[in-house]
């Protein structure tokens, strides 16, 4: 048993060497096939963590009138914080509000003047507010229609604006990725099926190539399972290298992208590589498994047809 | 050792190559197959071997049923058979040692045993000097005990020469069947299917003439009748 495992393993082996241009090509589609796959694992993990950070950027605020007191901004406060879709409430005061202003202009030199001289009227130039964050996006609508329908309604006005642009940036985000996620299946689908016509093809040419070596170990009493097994084991090589090219070629692309995708993620822990680290077994390993199996399949209708027992 | 019981073969459309054969074959017998081309000969031939279902009729070697055998059995018929053909069949990028090693390696033999048992079977068949060479060094005579020495290498009950000097001068022809000989006194069962009337005429052993598919002569100790 251990010697037919062995010699057909080195019978695979040599035909793996000896055919090196059919193995090349064969490989070469295959690594097409998986880059493309990969391709769809890194761009999906990069739009979710778009709109991971987008949706954290999402909050609802509520500017109250000038006249509103403290106490009754703290009585709402304390009121939206019981309910069940709010993830947080922070207030933030006229001089808060005034700060942060500042600091997202501080270039703006023209406008920070604008500002001082209003201060000298000793007018409230920034209404006290409270930032309204959901625990999920899909709550703000609920939100806002218990706010408006509130007893408070008459004391603040809602800043939808913000919401509604990143909802909008949500929506527009997600359409444009399924879409490429779509043209990304497609052409995993077309390598796919290209990788497993190759394969189909590439055991018939080495079944004719071979067809003494066949008729000879038939003549000597050769199993059909010794006779198919190198065909199969061959393939699975072919699987086994492109995924080893595969493993390289991501791991050197997300060296290159990471710090591309740390930038853009500024404040936020996007790790890439560890992604893939952590998962692995289940991306790497899955593939070869789904891989080996399709084109072995693909293999064995091959063997069916042109090897004849 | 065989056993045919009303063996016929039919070929699409209108062919019947072999017509209600029935013979016996014991252990340890030489038997000459004898007929002109499109008698049979070679289709009784890839029936024993298995290469072909009968039609009709029962094929026992050995005590064994082989009528319906099954796919998975056949590899373990052809290890107790030893089969040679008029063009040799051998691999022409290996050399003789390889040819016969990969014969012996694809049937499971291990290495420890193929380098016992291959060179004694290179010496059976005179190729002991000759083992490192290619097919294309040898001579027809020498490829067709390469192909011999394949054949023996799982010391086969029966060994079927399906007309194995069709392709050699007369010297060399000579050679091939004294070695066949040599290999019957070892107690190895030998059917040889030929139409050359001066080596089965030199034989003297038992000899079966066909001729449309039946048996018309069936001689213990024959001549080539037709």
């Amino acid at each position: 048993m251990l010697v037919n495992f062995v010699r057909v393993f080195k019978f695979a082996f040599q035909d793996f060497v000896r055919n090196i241009w059919f193995s090349i090509v064969n490989i070469t589609i295959l690594v097409l096939a998986l880059l493309a796959i990969n391709f769809l694992i890194i761009f999906n993990l990069f739009t979710n963590n778009v709109v991971h950070v987008i949706k954290d950027k999402i909050d609802v605020s509520v500017y109250f009138k000038p006249e509103t007191s403290i106490e009754q901004i703290e009585g709402l406060k304390q009121k939206i914080s019981s309910s069940n879709y709010i993830n947080s409430v922070v207030y933030v005061s006229s001089e808060e509000a005034l700060e942060n202003f500042k600091l997202n202009h501080k270039q703006d030199e023209d406008l920070l003047s604008a500002i001082e001289e209003l201060k000298k009227d000793n007018s409230t130039i920034f209404s006290p507010s409270l930032k309204i964050k959901a625990k999920d996006i899909s709550m703000y609508e609920n939100i806002l229609k218990e706010l408006k329908e509130s007893q408070y309604a008459d004391m603040f006005e809602i800043d939808e604006a913000e919401f509604q642009d990143y909802t909008v940036m949500t929506q527009r985000l997600n359409n444009i990725s399924e879409k490429i996620r779509f043209v990304a299946y497609m052409i995993s689908a077309i390598f796919m099926l290209i990788a497993f016509m190759m394969v189909f093809n590439t055991i018939k040419i080495s079944i004719y190539t071979k067809k003494d070596e066949i008729s000879i170990m038939k003549l000597v009493g050769a199993t059909e399972n010794f006779i198919k097994a190198p065909f199969i084991l061959n393939i699975i090589f072919y699987n086994i290298t492109a995924l080893i090219l595969i493993i390289v070629i991501v791991y050197v692309g997300l060296t290159f992208l990471q710090p591309l995708v740390d930038r853009l993620f500024a404040g936020y822990t996007v790790n890439m590589i560890s992604y893939f680290n952590s998962n692995f077994v289940l991306i790497f390993i899955g593939q070869l498994l789904i891989s080996c199996i399709f084109s072995t399949i693909s293999a064995l209708v091959s063997i069916k047809r042109y090897l004849k027992f | 050792m065989i056993k045919l019981n009303g063996v016929s073969k039919f070929y699409k459309p209108d062919v019947w190559a072999l017509n209600k054969v029935s013979l016996d074959i014991e252990p340890g017998e030489f038997v000459s197959i004898v007929g002109q081309s499109g008698t049979g000969k070679s289709t009784l031939a890839k029936i024993l071997f298995a290469e072909e279902p009968p039609t009709e009729g029962r094929i026992e070697i050995g005590g064994w049923d082989i009528t319906d055998i099954k796919q998975y059995e056949i590899p373990y018929l052809r290890r107790q058979i030893g089969f040679i053909f008029q063009d040799f069949k051998l691999l022409p990028k290996k050399n003789v040692y390889e040819n016969i090693s990969f014969a012996m390696q694809t049937s499971g033999i291990s290495e420890d045993r193929i380098k016992n048992v291959l060179p004694q079977i290179l010496k059976i068949v005179g190729l002991q000097y000759k083992a490192g060479r290619y097919p294309n060094q040898l001579s027809g005579g020498e490829q067709q005990r390469a192909a011999i020495a394949r054949a023996l290498v799982h010391q086969p009950k029966l060994l079927i020469a399906d007309e194995p000097t069709g392709n050699l001068d007369s010297i060399n022809s000579r050679e091939i069947i004294d070695l066949l000989v040599r290999i019957n006194n070892l107690n190895t069962t030998v059917i040889l299917v030929t139409h050359n009337r001066d080596i089965v005429n030199s034989l003297n052993k038992r000899v079966i003439t066909m001729e449309g598919g039946r048996v018309i002569s069936d001689q213990r100790r024959g001549r080539y009748i037709l």
